[in-house]
């Protein structure tokens, strides 16, 4: 059975620790986990938005050719790989992806009869009675 | 003591500032893979996130999570609950305190000191509520997609006794007063 706190290994965290003590005071300092939260979700928030833009405009842009050039290449040479559905599932979903806030919009309107409301603006979720 | 009740409130107000990212970040990635579903049935997989009822579900449950409130709100007034659900802009509403509820409530025994207790804690059991719904759709959606074991009927009991915890203090309020504890 091999032995999970060796010393090296303790002596490394130690170490580390000390490394790192001036830079986490400064963060962890006088700071409230709300206050914490509020920074992190807003970091978060942007950082997914951007991710999510560039999955969609790239993913779908991706599709909508991909889409084109396999309906090119049925038509050159028809062969197994290149069905009709992975053309026209291409360039609904390259569409899709394009329109995601349509996508989103829609979804959201057929079930809740509202708009989205969480849109990745930084909010708070509140409760009354 | 009143330390504990502002370490309550700040991990409160935290889980207040991290429903909506979480719901922000699943619901988006939850209609973007219902998308990728969709096109990898077109192209012939068959995988379980191909699985059209798993796409619909997605579709279900990211438009649901993208609209959180209203799904809260539902569930609340479906259970019969009367408190409501919103998106303040941040910083909105901070859960309020006074040592004097407390102190009241001390001095008429037990069953209102527990009452009161409630009444403070509330915000944390209505987002700590509010999160494990969020955890019970999300688990449906991994059961969907065979990522866990859990079943259905035990995903309906984790979010219907979410909306109980939810809200704790009516509930713990008409349970007293079902006992008779309370007048």
């Amino acid at each position: 059975m091999t032995k999970i706190l060796t010393n090296r290994r303790v002596g490394m965290v130690l170490i580390a620790i000390v490394l790192l003590a001036p830079l986490l005071i400064g963060h962890a300092h006088a700071q409230a986990a709300d206050e914490i939260a509020e920074a992190a979700t807003n970091r978060a928030n942007r950082a997914v938005a951007y991710l999510i833009n560039a999955i969609c405009f790239s993913g779908g842009a991706f599709l909508l050719l991909s889409g084109i050039t396999s309906l090119y290449q049925k038509h050159k040479n028809n062969n197994a790989g290149t069905t009709m559905s992975k053309i026209g599932f291409a360039f609904f979903c390259g569409t899709m992806l394009i329109g995601f806030p349509f996508l989103v919009r829609t979804a959201s309107l057929s079930l809740w009869n509202e708009g989205p409301t969480v849109t990745g603006e930084q909010r708070m979720m509140t409760f009354d009675r | 003591m009143e330390a504990l009740f502002a370490f309550a409130q700040s991990i409160g107000n935290a889980l207040a500032y991290l429903l909506p990212t979480l719901c922000y970040v699943t619901g988006g990635s939850f209609l973007l893979g219902s998308v990728y579903g969709l096109y990898g049935r077109g192209k012939g997989e068959n995988g379980p996130v191909n699985n059209p009822l798993v796409c619909f579900g997605l579709i279900f449950v990211g438009a649901s999570l993208l609209s959180f409130p209203e799904f809260l709100n539902m569930g609340n007034a479906t259970l019969g609950f009367a408190s409501n659900a919103s998106l303040g802009s941040a910083g909105s509403a901070p859960m309020r305190f006074s040592s004097d509820d407390i102190q009241t409530a001390i001095n008429k025994g037990p069953t209102a000191l527990l009452i009161s207790f409630m009444h403070l804690f509330r915000m944390y059991f209505a987002c700590y509520g509010a999160l494990l719904v969020y955890w019970g759709l999300v688990r449906q959606i991994g059961s969907m997609k065979g990522k866990n074991n859990s079943s259905t009927s035990l995903n309906l009991i984790i979010i219907i006794c979410s909306f109980i915890l939810m809200n704790a203090e009516t509930f713990t309020t008409a349970t007293c007063r079902k006992l008779g504890l309370i007048q």
